[in-house]
């Protein structure tokens, strides 16, 4: 069996739940329940139905959050802890975020269409450098040539502007060269070159001298201004969106940060009030289930059967036959699960909850459904689990099993805490006794 | 209409019907373990097609010698089922998980969008017309004479469909993943409460299913030589019907349904008519669904209370 780390522990109890609120909108299942479970002990919840008892379990376990309190097992609250791995992995997913903000605000489809597409349609080789100069001079808002049905246009270099259309390339060419003459002029500015966009300047005044569009001048200002602030808008972009997808991130990862399998690796187990087994599958494999986190190896290690893997599997096996024996099905191992009698299910269910090395098990009215007969050797099955050195949390409503078996009861009604106390003292108690049978008068 | 002639057909539709089956795997395997239809994943597999044409340019296949050919054939199907699976993960954690807790149509309705943007990065990636995917290998008949044609192609998916589908039957039935993955399946909660993590069950399971997509797209190229930005939306259709006929979220059921709708669409075109192929794969989805709504090997799912 295994040894009990915490045997000599004393003061701190194993479970301690303070103070837990569960609300579902406006209904109060569950009212500032304190409960202390000392290690090694057996202790029952029982009240009338619907009391909050397998809400307070749900809680415990982690399939939903508390509104208030905490609960504290080990002295720990069950949480994933916020390392900076999970902080790394945040900032990535940021990054991603902002990298996709940025390409939409520097409007990366119009930059892709400038530097690598514009040069497919010309039929220029793609290298490198005219690739680079091509960047440059979309930031630049330098005038390009582009080809649309058949006729070439002169675009600028976003593709945004058509300035003009002609049918022949070269004649596109002396139109796109004379209007870049007349645009980096106004770009430098009046006075610091003549102050004429006299097309003389422009490098080809040949006799067949194009005939240019006439161009708005703001549409030449809007041109001339270029693209910078794209740049800034990328920036802002990747920061905004950064921000953004980590915070988002962050907020998901906090809501699934109690999450019942960081519960269960903890070491608290549980079984349900309606037996949830996984009913296709054999006895064994659904005992196996709960040795999961015990085999070593990952897919590739799985599928080569790995010896790592194959001994993991052969001890988990193992175990898994201890954990049958324990609860007494050794027998129907290679059965499947659904076809099981009730009774079996829910020893299944307790196998299957102790393979995980649980320390503390949660039993959710394991007695429901049972004849006497069964009842009384369910009782002696959880006597021995307690005896392994597990402790157990029981809701139940057989009287006589949670009398016999408890070392300590707390009452719940509707959601109340109303006793706690030995099973002789809660036998006794009034408030008790009334909420069983009413109050009279 | 010689027997002859109809045994062509059957092999044409057993060779497409592998194809669309390991397309239909990737659809049952996620519906199987959290309920929700992918709809991006025909066009994750156009992805992986995308990436399959830019390796083999870039690895100048088209002018390689056998050797290399069958090489760089496995290599492809690797990279891609890399390339596909991680995708798939990826998309699992940043679209699917945030929305793991909400009602069912909000994944939905996000898998469409992201539908939409692959099949945008696809248009960005492959241009607006269809891309012809180079014959890599040779059409010769292996079985020679004017008799029943079996190609290297016809080859090619088989000898790359059997093993992946083996392989998933092992993985599912017999290793600690699959029986995982079985759990969850059943009941996710009960399988978290016994320490099993669900959120790397589920990521796994959208590996696994875009790995098999992945190796897929490969064999689709190879096998019908033409890609488009738009071939993930029919072809996905096709492999979500088979995972319907087969009974969604049965893996054996997938890949019979993918088989008898390759069958189905084979023999359809050939003593039919080719356009009447998708009316009746779907007339035949209908009947069969209105008899046995679970599909051929689906189990029928009592509501849970």
């Amino acid at each position: 069996m295994k040894p009990n780390p915490f045997a000599g522990a004393a003061g701190s109890p194993l479970l301690d739940v303070d103070r837990v609120t569960v609300r579902f909108g406006g209904l109060v299942a569950v009212s500032e329940l304190d409960l202390d479970v000392p290690q090694g002990s057996i202790v029952s919840v029982i009240g009338p139905n619907g009391a909050g008892k397998t809400t307070a379990f749900n809680c415990i376990s982690g399939i939903y959050p508390p509104s208030a309190g905490s609960v504290r097992f080990k002295g720990r609250r069950l949480e994933r802890s916020f390392s900076a791995a999970t902080f790394a992995r945040a900032m990535g997913v940021g990054l991603l975020t902002g990298l996709l903000f940025a390409a939409a605000a520097v409007d990366v489809d119009r930059l892709w269409m400038a530097v690598v597409k514009r040069g497919m349609i010309t039929g220029e080789p793609f290298t490198a450098a005219g690739a680079m100069d091509r960047l440059r001079g979309y930031f630049r808002a330098e005038l390009a040539i582009d080809q649309m049905a058949g006729k070439w246009r002169v675009v600028s270099a976003d593709g945004a502007e058509v300035l003009a259309i002609k049918r022949d390339l070269t004649e596109a060419r002396r139109v796109r060269d004379a209007l870049q003459a007349a645009v980096t002029a106004r770009r430098i500015g009046p006075g610091t070159v003549p102050d004429s966009t006299d097309l003389a300047t422009t490098p080809e005044p040949a006799a067949s001298a194009p005939e240019l569009p006439k161009l708005k001048e703001e549409l030449l200002d809007r041109l001339a201004a270029g693209k910078r602030n794209v740049r800034w808008r990328g920036w802002a972009g990747l920061l905004a969106g950064w921000l953004l997808g980590t915070a988002g991130t962050i907020a998901v990862w906090q809501r699934g940060r109690r999450s019942p399998h960081v519960v269960a690796r903890a070491g608290i187990s549980r079984t349900f009030q309606n037996v949830r087994l996984f009913h296709n599958m054999s006895v064994l494999e659904n005992v196996l289930v709960g040795l999961d986190r015990t085999i070593p190896g990952g897919v590739l290690a799985m599928l080569l059967r790995t010896p790592a893997n194959r001994r993991g599997e052969d001890v988990a096996r193992g175990r898994a036959l201890e954990e049958l024996e324990f609860v007494g099905l050794t027998g129907d191992a290679g059965r499947i699960a659904g076809q099981l009698p009730y009774g079996d299910q829910r020893r299944l269910e307790i196998a299957r909850a102790l393979a995980t090395g649980a320390e503390l098990l949660l039993l959710d009215e394991p007695a429901a459904g049972m004849n006497p007969s069964e009842t009384v050797q369910l009782t002696g099955l959880i006597e021995r689990i307690r005896n392994r050195g597990v402790t157990v949390l029981l809701i139940e409503h057989h009287m006589n099993v949670v009398m016999r078996i408890s070392d300590r009861v707390a009452v719940l009604d509707h959601g109340i805490k109303i006793a706690e106390g030995t099973p002789a003292e809660i036998k006794r108690d009034e408030k008790v006794i009334e909420a069983y049978l009413g109050s009279e008068g | 209409m010689s027997v002859q002639f109809f045994l062509q057909q059957c092999l044409i539709g057993l060779t497409n019907g592998a194809l669309i089956a390991l397309v239909a795997l990737g659809y049952t395997m996620v519906y199987g373990i959290i309920g929700l239809i992918n709809f991006a994943h025909g066009d994750l597999i156009m992805l992986g097609a995308c990436l399959a044409l830019t390796l083999v340019g870039a690895l100048g296949l088209a002018a390689a010698g056998p050797a290399a050919t069958w090489m760089g054939i496995i290599l492809l199907v690797v990279l891609c089922g890399l390339f596909c699976g991680g995708l798939n993960v990826a998309v699992d954690r940043l679209v699917y998980k945030p929305l793991r807790t909400a009602p069912k149509l909000a994944p939905l309705v996000s898998a469409i969008g992201v539908s939409f943007i692959f099949m945008n990065v696809g248009l960005f990636w492959l241009g607006p017309s269809d891309r012809s995917f180079p014959e890599l290998l040779p059409s010769t008949n292996l079985l020679g004479g004017e008799g029943l044609q079996v190609t290297w192609k016809d080859l090619l998916v088989l000898l790359v469909v059997a093993p992946l589908m083996v392989g998933l039957t092992l993985l599912v039935r017999t290793t600690r993943l699959g029986r995982a993955m079985r759990a969850v399946c059943q009941d996710p909660t009960a399988a978290a409460l016994v320490g099993i993590d669900v959120d790397r069950v589920i990521a796994a399971t959208f590996f696994i299913g875009g790995f098999l997509g992945g190796a897929a797209s490969v064999i689709y190229g190879l096998y019908i030589n033409t890609i488009g930005f738009q071939m993930g939306f029919q072809n996905g259709l096709y492999a979500f019907t088979a995972a319907v006929l087969g009974g969604i979220g049965s893996i054996p059921g997938a890949v019979l349904g993918g088989v008898v709708i390759g069958l189905v669409r084979a023999l359809s075109s050939a003593y039919v008519s080719e356009r009447w192929t998708g009316g009746i794969v779907f007339a035949i989805l209908i009947v069969i669904l209105v008899f046995r709504p679970e599909g051929l090997l689906g189990k029928r799912v009592k509501e849970k209370v």
